[in-house]
C-alpha cells in the first residue's frame, strides 16, 4: 500500500514537473477557426456542450492533432468528449491532456480523422457532458415553487487559435428566463439565448479578464444525481440467463426546501400533478423480453412499482419510498432477468461473445457520480477480453464466490467516474473462453458431496459404540 | 376374511422395516405442511421480519454475524436507550441468534451464502418441522408411534404455536418451543431409563433452552414438580434419582455461563423450587439408604425427626436468606401470575403490553379447535394407566392450563401439551374403533354372557393397573365414530389453515388493504418514514418515540432511541411518557435535556388504523404518573363526565399535551372546513387544528400513519419560541390571545441546561 502509494506521488511529481515546462501548453499556432459554434444545452440535469468548428490549416506543414480547451470552474467536470467530422461522421478520438496550470479550462487533444494539409479546411463536431455547472439559485425555495437553475460561461468561447467568426446559443429547459447577462448583439427568443455572432476573436489568454454570462432559468424538473450505482451483469450458461442488478444510491441536487417537508400540502397539491423539483419516480426503458423485475431497498420490497413486458417493450416504473425533495437521499435496487441467447454467441472453439448494454439507468435525465459495473461470468471462465464503448477508469479481476462455487466465478469490474446518460446503452462486447469441463464442474461437485454424505453415514451407521453386549 | 387380513396385514414384525420408512415419510410430510402453512405472510408480502421484537433479534442476528462471536458478547449498544446505552450481550437470551449465526456460517460453509435476513425470516418455520419431530418423540414415550404422529400432525399446524412461529416472526419463541418438547422428551427419557446420559443430554437441551428464551423457567419448575410429585405418590426410585441429579446439577451449572441469567438459579425465588427438590432427593435417597440399613421400628422414629428437622431448617434458612436479600424475591412478571390484578395496579408498564393481558374464553377454541376438548380426555386417559411419564403430562397440564389462562402469552406452553393429550385421546379411539377384527367370535349369539364375564374378569385386580377390555362389536359404530373423527380432523386442518391464513400472517410493519377493482394495495407507511429517517437525518440523530416503536426504528431507521421494547428502565420510559403527556414548554425542557433531534408519532386517524399512540396514550399517562405524580394526572385527561375525548370537549390537559398536538397538527386542514374527522375514535375534531412552537413539522407518512416532528433549536435570539411564533405572527409579545396553544405558568423560557 505505502510503495504504491509513494509511486503514484512520485509520478504526480513527475507529471507536474513536466507540465511546470510547459511543454503541453505551448499550444503551437497552426489553425486558425473559420466560424465557430457553440452550443450550450442545459435542457438536462447536466450540460451537454457542442461545438461546431471549421478549422484551417494556417502553417506550412501536414497536422494531425488539434486543441480544444473546455471550462470546468468549480465543483463542475467533464463526463465525456466526443469528436467527429460533421461532414463525413467519421469519428475521432479525444484525449484529455494531463496539465491543471491553466485553470479552469481543462484541454482535449483531438487526433484529427485525417491529416489536415496546409489550407486545408475541416468541420469538426465535438460534444462534451459537463457535470455539476448548474447551481439552483435560489439554493432553497418553497415546497411548491418553481426551481431555477444558473449557468456560468465564458462571452467569447475559449480557444487557442484565432477565430473569425464565432457564436454561443445557450438552450434552457423553458422558456422561462428571467435573468441573463446582456451583451452586445444579445438575442433571447423562445427558450434559447444567443451571444453572438462576434468576429475576430484573440486566441485565450490565462490572465485576460474574461468577460462571464450568467443565465438564471426555470428547471421544473429534479435534479437526479446518483453519488454511486453499482451494476452486476452476471451470466449463467445453466440456467441459461442473464442477470442484471442495479444498486443506487440516489440524491436530488436541485434547490432545497425552504422549511420543512409539509405533507398536507403535498397530498392537496397531488390531485392536479403540477411539476415539482422533487423525484416522483422513475421509469426503466428495459431490453424487449426483459423479465422477473423486483425493486427493493434496504429495509425490503417496495410495492410501488409497476412492470410491463411485451413483444415491443419492457418498462419499469418505480416510485421511492417517499418524494425526494433536493438535498434528500434514498437508495434502492432494481433487478431483472433475460434470457441469455439474445446476448451471447458461442464462437470458435471455447470461445464466447458476450454482448450487454454496459449502462442502463431511468429514463429521466441523471448523472453518475461513481458506476461500477461487474460482470459476472461463469466459473471455470478464462481469457476476458473486452471492448468498451466508454472511457474505463479503473479495471479489477478477481474471483467472485458464490452460490455452489467451489473455485469462484470469474468477475470483471470496471469503474467508470463521472457519467452522464448519454453514454447509455451501449453495448459492450466481452469474449471468454469456456470449457465444457468447467461446465460440468458444478454438477460434479454437488454429485460428489452428496454421494460422499451417503457414504459417511453409511459408515457411521455400521459403527458400534455400545459398551459391552 | 381372514385370508384378506393375512394379505393385508402381514404379521408386525415383518412389516418393521415398511413401517418405518412410512413413518419417517410421514414425519417428513408433517414438517412439509408444518413449514409450508407458516409461509402465507411471506408469499402474500414478502420475506420481512414482523412485529417489534424481531427487529431487535434481527439487527442483534447482523451484528454478530458481521462483528463475530466475542464482539456480540460484548456489545455495548450505544444506540439504544439514549442517552444510558444497554449492555447488550449480557442483557439478551443469545440462543436465537447463535442459532442463525451458526445455519449462516454452516451454509456459508458449503458455499450457498444465504442472506442472514433469510435465515432469520424461515428459522421460526424450519424449527416448527422440528418441534413436530420433538412432539412425535416426546408422545411415543407415552403411549405408541401412531400417538406420535398424531400429535406431530397436531403441533405442526395448531394455531396456538403457529402463532408465534411463522415466516418473519424472529422471536426467541421460535426456537423455544422445539427446545421445550425435546428437552422434555429427554427428562421423559432420562426418567423412564434411569440413564445419566439421558440426564446429561436433558441439561444439554435444557442449557441450550435458557440461553434461548426466558420462558426455561417453566421446566425448572415442571421437572422438579414432576420429581415432587412421583415422590408424593410413593414412586421414588433410583431411576428418578440419577435422572434428576444428573439434569439438575449439570443444568443449572450450564445455565449459569449464559450472562443473563448467571447468578440467577442459585439467588432467586423462581429456581428455589428445583434446588429444594434437589435437596429433598437426596434426603430421600438417604433415607431410602438408611431404611435397608436400620430395622424398621427405629426407622420410623429416625425418619420423623429428620423430616421435622429438615423442614424447620430449609424453610428457616429460606425465609432468612429472602428477608436478608441474598434470594431475590418474585419479580413483578411472576406476581402477575398469581394475581392478574397486579400488574395493573403496581406496574403498569407490564399491564401495557396486550400479550400480557388473561386470556379470553374464545381464544382457547380459536388456537386449538377441537384439540381443548380432546384435551382431558388425554388426560384422563393417562390417569388411567399412570405410570411416571403419564404423571408428568397431568403434572404438565394442569400448569399450562393454569398459566394459559392468565397470560394470552403462555397459550404457548399449552398447545404442545393439548397436541400431546388430544393424539392421545384421538389414538385410543382409532385403535379401538380402527380395528377391523370384532372382539370375540361369540359376540354375535351370545354378547350378553361374555360381557358380563369381562365384567367379572375387570374386577380381579387392582383397576388401574389392568386395562378394561375394549372391544367394539357392531360395524355401523365403527363406521360412525371413525367417520365423525375424520370429519373432524379435516375440519381442523381448515380450521388451522384458516386462522393462519387470517389471523396470524400479517407481519403488521406492511398493512394490505384492498383497492375498489379487488387488488391488493399495501399500505406501508411505517417503512416510508422509518427509511426518510434513515436517509435524510444525521446518523447520530436521536429519535423519541413510545417506547413500542424503538426496536423498529433501530432496525429499520438505524437511529439511536431513547426507549425501546426492552424495557428495563421503568423511569426512562416514564420520561418519555411525560414528555408526551406535557404542555410544550415542559416537554420542550426534557426534549431538550435528552438532546432529542426527532420525535415520532403514529397516528391513525386518517386511515382508521387503530394501533396509535392516541389509543395508547393513557398508558403513557399512567407510566408517567406512576413516576412523577404530581405533575402528570391521569384524571386531567378526562372530560368531568369520565370520558376520554379527543374532539371539541377534551379538556385542555389533553389538549395541550404533546402527543395531542403532533398527531392533530394541521390535520383538519385535510378536510372541509369543520369536517375534520377521527376514523379511529370516531370523533368530529375542531376545525382549528393545535399549534406547535418548539416543533417543527419534519415528516408526514402518506397515509399520515407515522408522523416525524424536528425538535426546534433554541432561538438564535435567547427568546423563547412562544414569544417567536407570538412575534413572527405578527403581534406584540405578551399581548393577549399571542400565545395560542400555551397552558400558561411561567413567561420565560426556562433555561435548559445540557
Amino acid at each position: 500500500m505505502r510503495s504504491s502509494n509513494s509511486r503514484v506521488s512520485l509520478l504526480a511529481t513527475l507529471l507536474l514537473a513536466a507540465s511546470h515546462l510547459g511543454s503541453s501548453l505551448n499550444i503551437p499556432q497552426v489553425y486558425k477557426n473559420t466560424n465557430l459554434l457553440r452550443t450550450i444545452d442545459a435542457s438536462k440535469a447536466y450540460v451537454k456542450e457542442t461545438i461546431a468548428v471549421i478549422i484551417e490549416n494556417t502553417s506550412d506543414k501536414p497536422q494531425t492533432e488539434y486543441y480544444l480547451p473546455l471550462s470546468v470552474p468549480g465543483s463542475s467536470a467533464v463526463s465525456y468528449v466526443e469528436c467527429k467530422d460533421k461532414k463525413e461522421s467519421t469519428p475521432c478520438t479525444a484525449e484529455a491532456v494531463d496539465d491543471t496550470t491553466d485553470y479552469p479550462l481543462r484541454y482535449y487533444k483531438i487526433t484529427l480523422p485525417k491529416t489536415l494539409q496546409p489550407k486545408d479546411q475541416i468541420t469538426l463536431s465535438i460534444t462534451a457532458g459537463i457535470t455539476g455547472a448548474l447551481t439552483p439559485v435560489p439554493a432553497i425555495i418553497g415546497q411548491s415553487d418553481k426551481q431555477f437553475l444558473s449557468y456560468t460561461g465564458a462571452k467569447f468561447v475559449p480557444n487557442p487559435y484565432f477565430t473569425e467568426k464565432q457564436k454561443t446559443k445557450f438552450r434552457a429547459a423553458n422558456g422561462e428566463i428571467p435573468d441573463y447577462t446582456v451583451f452586445e448583439q444579445t438575442e433571447k427568443s423562445g427558450y434559447i439565448v444567443t451571444y453572438g455572432p462576434y468576429d475576430n476573436v484573440e486566441p485565450w489568454k490565462t490572465d485576460a479578464q474574461v468577460d462571464e454570462f450568467t443565465i438564471r432559468f426555470e428547471f421544473t424538473n429534479p435534479i437526479i444525481f446518483m453519488e454511486k450505482m453499482e451494476r452486476d451483469i452476471e451470466v449463467s450458461h445453466w440456467g441459461n440467463n442473464l442477470a442484471i442488478e442495479e444498486r443506487y444510491w440516489m440524491t436530488n441536487n436541485g434547490a432545497k426546501l425552504k422549511e420543512q417537508f409539509s405533507r398536507l400540502s403535498w397530498a392537496t397539491t397531488s390531485y392536479y400533478n403540477p411539476p415539482t423539483a422533487a423525484i416522483k419516480s422513475l421509469l426503466f426503458p428495459l431490453r424487449v423480453g426483459s423479465k422477473d423485475a423486483y425493486y427493493t431497498d434496504e429495509v425490503g420490497n417496495v410495492s410501488t412499482s409497476k412492470f410491463r413486458s411485451d413483444s415491443r417493450e419492457a418498462i419499469l416504473d418505480i416510485k421511492p419510498r417517499f418524494p425526494i425533495f433536493g438535498g434528500w437521499n434514498y437508495s434502492f435496487v432494481v433487478g431483472w432477468n433475460n434470457d441469455l441467447p439474445a446476448y451471447l454467441r458461442h464462437g470458435k472453439g471455447d470461445e464466447y461473445i458476450l454482448k450487454v448494454p454496459l449502462l442502463q439507468g431511468p429514463s429521466q435525465s441523471t448523472s453518475y457520480g461513481k458506476v461500477e459495473v461487474r460482470i459476472i461470468l461463469p466459473e471455470g471462465a478464462t481469457n476476458v477480453k473486452y471492448d468498451s464503448p466508454i472511457v474505463i477508469h479503473k479495471e479489477e479481476r478477481f474471483l467472485h464466490k458464490t452460490f455452489m462455487d467451489t473455485l469462484g466465478r470469474t468477475t470483471i469490474k470496471l469503474t467508470i467516474d463521472n457519467v452522464v446518460d448519454e453514454l447509455k446503452n451501449r453495448d459492450i462486447i466481452v469474449t471468454y473462453d469456456y470449457s465444457t469441463i468447467s461446465a460440468l464442474r458444478k454438477p460434479l461437485v454437488v454429485l460428489a458431496s452428496v454421494f460422499s454424505l451417503y457414504i459417511v453415514t453409511a459408515v457411521l451407521g455400521r459403527i458400534d459404540l455400545s459398551i459391552g453386549k | 376374511m381372514s385370508t384378506v387380513k393375512s394379505i393385508l396385514f402381514k404379521d408386525p414384525a415383518s412389516t418393521e422395516s415398511a413401517r418405518t420408512i412410512l413413518r419417517v415419510v410421514i414425519l417428513l410430510t408433517i414438517a412439509a405442511a408444518a413449514v409450508a402453512s407458516r409461509l402465507f405472510s411471506v408469499i402474500r408480502f414478502e420475506s420481512i421480519i414482523h412485529e417489534f421484537d424481531p427487529w431487535f433479534n434481527f439487527r442483534a442476528s447482523k451484528y454478530l454475524v458481521k462483528n463475530g462471536f466475542f464482539d456480540f458478547w460484548n456489545w455495548f449498544d450505544d444506540r439504544t436507550w439514549y442517552p444510558l446505552g444497554r449492555v447488550t450481550g449480557g442483557t439478551l437470551y443469545p440462543g436465537l441468534m447463535v442459532t442463525s449465526g451458526a445455519i449462516w456460517h454452516a451454509l456459508r460453509m458449503i458455499s450457498l451464502p444465504v442472506d442472514i435476513r433469510n435465515i432469520c425470516v424461515l428459522l421460526a418455520p424450519g424449527f416448527s418441522g422440528l418441534t413436530a419431530f420433538a412432539t412425535y418423540l416426546f408422545t411415543k414415550e407415552m403411549k405408541d408411534s401412531g400417538a406420535g404422529l398424531l400429535a406431530a400432525a397436531f403441533m405442526g399446524i395448531a394455531p396456538g404455536y403457529i402463532s408465534r412461529s411463522v415466516a418473519g416472526s424472529y422471536d426467541n419463541e421460535a426456537i423455544a418451543i422445539f427446545l421445550l418438547m425435546f428437552t422434555f422428551y429427554l427428562w421423559i427419557k432420562a426418567a423412564k431409563l434411569g440413564s445419566a446420559m439421558w440426564g446429561g443430554l436433558c441439561a444439554l437441551f435444557y442449557f441450550y433452552m435458557v440461553s434461548a428464551w426466558g420462558g426455561y423457567v417453566f421446566i425448572t419448575n415442571l421437572i422438579p414438580l414432576h420429581v415432587f410429585v412421583l415422590i408424593l405418590m410413593g414412586r421414588y426410585s433410583g431411576r428418578i434419582y440419577v435422572a434428576y441429579s444428573s439434569w439438575y446439577a449439570l443444568g443449572t451449572l450450564a445455565s449459569m455461563q449464559v450472562p443473563f441469567v448467571g447468578f440467577l438459579p442459585v439467588r432467586t425465588s423462581e429456581h428455589m423450587a428445583a434446588l429444594g427438590i434437589f435437596g429433598l432427593i437426596q434426603l430421600v435417597a438417604f433415607v431410602d439408604f438408611l431404611r435397608g440399613q436400620v430395622p424398621s421400628k427405629q426407622f420410623n422414629t429416625l425418619l420423623r425427626a429428620l423430616v421435622i428437622l429438615i423442614t424447620v431448617v430449609a424453610f428457616t434458612g429460606l425465609v432468612t436468606l429472602t428477608v436478608t436479600g441474598v434470594i431475590a424475591p418474585w419479580s413483578g412478571r411472576f406476581y402477575s401470575l398469581w394475581d392478574t390484578g397486579y400488574a395493573k395496579i403496581h406496574i403498569p408498564i407490564i399491564a401495557s403490553v396486550s400479550e400480557h393481558q388473561p386470556t379470553a374464553w374464545p381464544s382457547f377454541f380459536f388456537d386449538l379447535n377441537f384439540l381443548i376438548w380432546l384435551f382431558p380426555a388425554g388426560v384422563y386417559l393417562c390417569f388411567r394407566q399412570l405410570r411416571d411419564e403419564h404423571v408428568f403430562i397431568i403434572v404438565y397440564s394442569v400448569m399450562a392450563s393454569y398459566f394459559a389462562g392468565v397470560m394470552v402469552r403462555l397459550m404457548l406452553t399449552l398447545t404442545p401439551i393439548v397436541c400431546v393429550a388430544a393424539a392421545i385421546a384421538v389414538s385410543s379411539i382409532f385403535d379401538t374403533y380402527l380395528e377391523i377384527d370384532s372382539p370375540e367370535e361369540q359376540e354375535e349369539d351370545d354378547s350378553k354372557k361374555s360381557k358380563k364375564e369381562k365384567v367379572k374378569d375387570t374386577t380381579g385386580g387392582f383397576l388401574s393397573s389392568k386395562a378394561p377390555f375394549i372391544g367394539i362389536y357392531s360395524v355401523s359404530s365403527k363406521v360412525a365414530v371413525v367417520a365423525a373423527f375424520s370429519v373432524y380432523l379435516i375440519l381442523f386442518v381448515l380450521h388451522c389453515t384458516w386462522v393462519t391464513s387470517n389471523a396470524y400472517s400479517s407481519p403488521s410493519v406492511v398493512l394490505a388493504s384492498r383497492m375498489p377493482d379487488g387488488s391488493q394495495h399495501i399500505i406501508d407507511d411505517f417503512r416510508e418514514a422509518y427509511y426518510w429517517l434513515r436517509k435524510n437525518t444525521p446518523y447520530d440523530a436521536k429519535i423519541m418515540s413510545w417506547w413500542d416503536y424503538g426496536y423498529q426504528i433501530g432496525g429499520m431507521a438505524d437511529r439511536t432511541t431513547l426507549v425501546d421494547n426492552n424495557t428495563w428502565n421503568n423511569t426512562h420510559i416514564a420520561t418519555v411518557g411525560k414528555a408526551m403527556a406535557s404542555s410544550e414548554e415542559v416537554s420542550y425542557d426534557i426534549l431538550r435535556k435528552h438532546e432529542v433531534d426527532y420525535v415520532l408519532v403514529i397516528f391513525g386517524g386518517l386511515l382508521g388504523y387503530s394501533g396509535d399512540d392516541i389509543n395508547k396514550f393513557l398508558w403513557m399517562v399512567r407510566i408517567a404518573e406512576g413516576v412523577w405524580p404530581a405533575e402528570v394526572q391521569e384524571r386531567k385527561f378526562f372530560t368531568s363526565r369520565g370520558e376520554y375525548k379527543i374532539d371539541a370537549e377534551a379538556t385542555d390537559t389533553m389538549k395541550n399535551s404533546l402527543m395531542y398536538k403532533m398527531s392533530y397538527y394541521k390535520y383538519p386542514s385535510l378536510f372541509p372546513p369543520g369536517q375534520a374527522q377521527d376514523r379511529v375514535r370516531g370523533a368530529r375534531l375542531p376545525s382549528e387544528g393545535p399549534v406547535l412552537h418548539t416543533l417543527d413539522e419534519a415528516f408526514t407518512s402518506e397515509n399520515w400513519i407515522v408522523r416525524i416532528y424536528k425538535v426546534k433549536d433554541l432561538d438564535e435570539f435567547g427568546r423563547d419560541h412562544f414569544a417567536v411564533s407570538a412575534f413572527e405572527g405578527g403581534k406584540k409579545k405578551g399581548k393577549k390571545g399571542g400565545l395560542a396553544g400555551r397552558a400558561g405558568g411561567k413567561r420565560g423560557r426556562r433555561v435548559v441546561r445540557i
